[in-house]
């Protein structure tokens, strides 16, 4: 007689759950490795924009890999892709109350001139774009 | 030469996953679940898991394991050919699945055995012949189905 800690019900809330997030690892995982395809890059040039060796990109791609975050974001952005996240409960995304903070280089302010000489110094101009 | 797996491959998906069933027993649906109930410690943990294998049996499904530039793995037993699927549960929990993919049924992918890979303790030769035993289960039970035909050199008495 086998012995059932655990109910196998798919129907179940926190099993549906699971699974869109599990859907969602795998088609990230997998869209990634599309994204190199389509840049036609290689793993070596993949790596030398990472700063890593060749069979480290090999091993992120690996389908059976459980990469860290900062991978992810790592190889994303040496494949030259972006990455939209949303997060919702019950379909209904969670909101923060606050947006993306914009930021404007302005690369050349001139400063300095309570030392009576005009210098030439970058600052970066921080904005907030909406609330 | 080792075919490439159906899992990797794109060009002729979507592939259809079946189980290897003993009559009325569906027994590599009950491994599954006797697999993630000795391990799980939650209900929750349960359904993660279980969507886990899910979802990466769907992606199999599709030919999207592979790597498009990399050479796709070869079978980890042959005659009969089996392909090994892998997930990982931490560092201490490691589910693997064998599957066989028969000629004569080009859009079925035959599950046939699950297993932890859990040798902590052993030694190297009893690891590799716990491995070993799974293996051999598994190509077992692809040769007991109605899947399996025998190559020409099985069936040759001399």
């Amino acid at each position: 007689m086998r012995t059932r800690k655990f109910v196998n019900d798919p129907t179940s809330p926190s099993r549906t759950r699971a699974l869109s997030l599990a859907r969602a690892a795998e088609q990230l995982h997998a869209k990634l490795l599309k994204a190199r395809q389509l840049q036609q890059m290689t793993q070596k040039q993949i790596a030398e924009l990472q700063g890593v060796k060749q069979p480290t990109v090999a091993a992120f791609e690996r389908y059976d890999n459980d990469p860290k975050l900062s991978s992810i974001l790592s190889y994303a952005h040496a494949v030259g892709a972006t990455i939209s996240m949303s997060v919702e409960i019950d379909g209904v995304e969670v909101e923060l109350g606050w947006s993306p903070i914009a930021q404007v280089d302005v690369p050349f302010a001139r400063l300095g001139r309570l030392e009576g000489r005009p210098t030439l110094a970058p600052v970066r101009l921080v904005m907030q774009l909406a609330a | 030469m080792a075919r490439e797996s159906r899992t990797t491959d794109p060009s002729g998906a979507p592939y259809r996953w079946e189980l290897y069933t003993a009559g009325a027993i569906r027994l590599v649906e009950n491994e599954l679940d006797d697999c993630l109930q000795a391990r799980c410690r939650t209900q929750a943990e349960y359904d993660r898991f279980r969507s886990l294998v899910e979802a990466r049996l769907e992606r199999a499904s599709h030919g999207g394991l592979g790597v498009f530039d990399e050479t796709a793995p070869e079978p980890v037993v042959t005659q009969p050919a089996l392909w090994e699927m892998r997930w990982s549960f931490g560092s201490s929990r490691e589910l693997r699945m064998y599957h066989a993919e028969p000629e004569t049924v080009p859009d079925l992918l035959f599950a046939v055995k699950y297993h932890w890979k859990d040798f902590k303790g052993l030694s190297q030769a009893d690891k590799e012949l716990r491995q070993n035993t799974e293996m051999a289960e598994a190509a077992q039970r692809f040769r007991r189905s109605s899947y399996y035909s025998a190559p020409d050199e099985e069936n040759d008495p001399n």
